[in-house]
């Protein structure tokens, strides 16, 4: 009698799993249909618009249309990218930039991309959301911009730090590093001087702390700021600086009113030609 | 990099406009001129300043190396906004004062 009930329980179970990886593969059968049948529509959507491109004129309404199609109906392409490749990399806040990102990559794909090539739309575009989510990633997350370059050569550095340190069982020079990876070693100086510097700290952040365990509160930077700025500042400087103002003024003065507002637009001061003659009058 | 650029006369500003635009903005208004001349214009105007600024504090004329060294210091370049601003509100608060006729 058990082995009856063993017997049938195994047969339902073998049974289940079966109608499972069937339902799994008929999942992934649709899946596959799907994203096969999106291609074609793309593909379609393209040829249709690049043959609308061809007309003179323009047809620009229709066109406009065909690629707000193709924006729709691939935008899944971005989310998939950046919910598999960047979601848990970055903070939870950062992520719907990221798809707005990706999705400017993805216009720009559509206006690059080459039908006649013969490759799908998705393996050309995924480039370029991609280009467009890491630039976004280099250049925006830090409150301290550096330019994206500087940050990509210190990637390397960092790499060809961890291979040379192996190498030599020491940690290796900046030439070293230079010569590792071909750059001149002003630019290796300089992207890591520029990666270090992004870290940026609170005013209100406490350093200088105690270290003997009292309760000192330390001094914040932005208390430490001051004083330092104030130690500078005497009556002898104060009047240094009217002194140069006063001069700097009279040399302004011996310029042509052209030259004046020229050097007035230049620095901002002014941003028109009528703002400076309603601040300095027409008659100088 | 920077050495390369340090080379170079231009002057970098956050808040300004750029030579063209300049151009632009005065040639409607009065004083026709391309680009090269709005930043010709505006360089020599700086060494006008400079050099004039060298001479009253050490009654000497600068050589040609030197007031490129001034123009180009980061002290001149960063003084010469704020004196800029400071004039503009000098020159406000004047018209402010002046009685109206």
């Amino acid at each position: 009698m058990i082995l009856q009930t063993e017997t049938s329980q195994s047969n339902k179970t073998s049974s289940l799993s079966e109608k499972s990886i069937a339902e799994i593969t008929d999942k992934k059968t649709l899946k596959q249909e799907t994203v096969s049948n999106l291609k074609e529509k793309t593909i379609d959507l393209f040829i249709k618009m690049s043959e609308l491109d061809q007309l003179t004129p323009k047809p620009a309404r229709q066109i406009e249309q065909l690629r707000n199609q193709i924006i729709v109906s691939n935008k899944e392409l971005v989310l998939h990218i950046v919910n598999k490749e960047y979601s848990k990399r970055v903070p939870q806040n950062v992520v719907p930039d990221l798809y707005q990102e990706g999705m400017l990559g993805m216009i720009k794909a559509i206006s690059r991309f080459d039908v006649t090539r013969g490759v799908a739309f998705s393996t050309y575009a995924v480039i370029w959301i991609r280009q467009y989510v890491n630039t976004f990633l280099l250049t925006q997350t830090y409150s301290v911009r550096t330019p994206s370059n500087l940050v990509t050569l210190y990637g390397k550095i960092k790499r060809a730090t961890e291979d040379l340190r192996v190498k030599f069982g020491r940690e290796p020079e900046i030439k070293e590093i230079a010569s590792f990876i071909e750059k001149p070693t002003r630019m290796v100086e300089l992207a890591i001087y520029a990666v270090n510097t992004q870290s940026t700290s609170s005013l209100d952040e406490i350093h200088n702390q105690s270290q003997s365990g009292t309760n000192d509160s330390g001094v914040n930077l932005y208390n430490s700021l001051d004083a330092d700025e104030l130690e500078g500042v005497t009556a002898e400087t104060t009047i240094d600086s009217e002194n140069n103002y006063l001069l700097f003024k009279e040399s302004f003065n011996t310029l042509s009113t052209r030259e004046k507002l020229l050097i007035m637009i230049r620095y901002g001061v002014v941003s028109s030609t009528e703002e400076y003659f309603a601040i300095f009058g027409r008659d100088q | 990099m920077n050495e390369v650029y340090s080379k170079k006369e231009y002057v970098t500003v956050e808040d300004g406009v750029d030579f063209r635009t300049i151009a632009k903005e005065v040639t409607l208004n009065g004083f026709p001129m391309n680009h090269a001349t709005a930043r010709n214009i505006v360089f020599e105007g700086i060494k006008t300043i400079a050099s004039d600024l060298y001479e009253k504090n050490t009654s000497s004329v600068p050589s040609e190396e030197k007031l490129n060294e001034i123009v180009n210091s980061r002290y001149f370049q960063e003084s010469l906004p704020d004196f800029l601003f400071k004039i503009c509100e000098e020159s406000l608060a004047k018209k402010k004062t002046e009685p109206k006729l």
